[in-house]
């Protein structure tokens, strides 16, 4: 019997090297698990297979090269392209995150040309409408089709231990300031209780940022999570987990045919609507 | 060897060390670099590289890394309690590398470009020339499938492990 693809892929991100250390936590205490043990191994010996192969690879390939022997005009000469084309990217990178200042022109003689802009910016605007009531954008089908976070009925009245859970909670669902809720709920370690709601709302999060991976991540760690508390909707969650995947380039058709089929309203409906809009 | 070539070298190079030689900081990862890049750029220039450029560089890479630092170098495992027998485990890698030779070539690749040189989904899509990074994403399932077919559980239980 194999894991489920949760953990499977939980595994691959573990050797691809993008599990965040309260996941890699959780993962060995998962290897307690006989089924999960024996793919935990396979995948363990596959990538340090693929590993020493490769690297036998490359030890042939420059097998007569000698490392110490350096060229040292080559060396200087690379070490100032290096500086050169690094100190290019910082400002490059700040040239695509500042608006670059209007220019002040007198508008009179340019009247006509500003009415000429003016129609083909109402087509474009019209257009856009158009084209997005009936094309396949990613982003808007998510935001249009996401299920807000469930909340417990009291922000307040937690253990003294939940407080970073509390603080957490309350700039989520109160003061609307993410990023403190975020910092609040990454602290929150597998072993604590309120591990499964804090990467529930860390997957709220993430999807709402539009930072699609770690969404998924943080929706799956919910749901390996010992226990769930009721108020959270576990069909909701598998639902956003689903527009997650989504905006992360997955081909979620299979997914949406099992809902259309399984007919449980309202996800049945949604995924019917989803479907079509990506087409 | 062009800018762009250049610096997607270094952003290559500089993620295989850090999965690989973590301890490294990053001063000295991009000495080890700019030793590997001139070695690469004079061998290039002497039509003695028939290689991709990344992969090469990074060959010198390893090579100067695993001279100055074997003993302290990262492997990455897994915590398995009780822990693995290490001659069970040498036979089973055996036994998987057999297997890695049936798989086709391009799933090897695939595989090892992503295990081994981490490219993200994003490069593997345009490497492979998949058509999105969904479409890449099952390429590697299948192929991991795949190995994972010629290497059965019985073979796992036979040798002791579960």
């Amino acid at each position: 019997m194999e894991s489920n693809h949760r953990n499977l892929d939980k595994l691959d991100r573990y050797f691809e090297g993008s599990l965040e250390d309260v996941e890699i936590q959780a993962l060995n205490e998962h290897l307690k698990d006989k089924t999960f043990r024996k793919d935990a191994l396979f995948f363990d010996l596959m990538v340090n297979t693929l590993k020493e192969e490769e690297e036998a690879q490359l030890e042939e390939m420059v097998r007569d090269v000698d490392a110490d022997k350096i060229n040292s005009e080559i060396r200087s000469e690379m070490a100032a392209r290096l500086k050169k084309l690094q100190a290019q990217e910082v400002p490059k990178k700040r040239e695509q995150s500042t608006p670059k200042e209007a220019k002040v022109r007198n508008l009179r003689p340019m009247r006509r040309v500003l009415a000429i802009a003016a129609s083909l910016l109402v087509l474009v605007i019209a257009g856009t409408f158009w084209w997005n009531s009936r094309s396949y954008n990613p982003s808007e089908l998510i935001r249009q089709n996401y299920y807000a976070a469930d909340v417990p009925g009291t922000l307040s009245g937690g253990a003294v231990e939940d407080e970073v859970f509390q603080t957490a909670l309350t700039a989520f669902a109160a003061t609307k300031d993410l990023g403190v809720a975020r910092a609040g709920f990454e602290q929150i370690t597998p072993t604590n209780s309120k591990y499964g709601e804090a990467q529930y709302f860390l997957g709220q999060i993430n999807l709402q940022e539009e930072k699609f991976e770690a969404a998924i991540r943080s929706y799956e760690n919910a749901l390996a999570a010992e226990s769930l508390p009721n108020y959270l909707n576990q069909s909701k969650l598998n639902w956003n987990l689903l527009l997650a995947r989504l905006g992360a380039g997955e081909d979620i058709s299979s997914d949406l045919n099992r809902l259309i089929e399984e007919g449980n309203p309202p996800y049945d409906q949604k995924a019917e609507n989803l479907k079509k809009r990506l087409k | 060897m062009s800018d762009k070539e250049f610096l997607d070298c270094r952003d290559k190079f500089f993620r295989w060390a850090r999965s690989n030689w973590s301890f490294f900081d990053e001063n000295d990862v991009e000495e080890v670099f700019l030793d590997a890049v001139s070695i690469y750029i004079e061998k290039d220039r002497q039509h003695k590289v028939n290689t991709d450029s990344y992969k090469y560089i990074i060959g010198v890479g390893y090579r100067k890394f695993h001279k100055l630092y074997e003993a302290k170098r990262k492997v990455v495992e897994l915590k398995f309690d009780p822990p693995i027998d290490e001659d069970s485990y040498f036979r089973l890698k055996e036994l998987l590398r057999k297997n890695l030779n049936k798989i086709n070539e391009k799933c090897r690749a695939l595989l090892i470009a992503k295990y081994f040189y981490r490219h993200s989904a994003k490069e593997l899509m345009e490497e492979f020339g998949a058509a999105s990074v969904g479409v890449i994403r099952q390429q590697q399932k299948r192929c991991r499938d795949r190995l994972r077919d010629f290497f059965k559980n019985e073979e796992l239980e036979e040798l002791g492990f579960l």
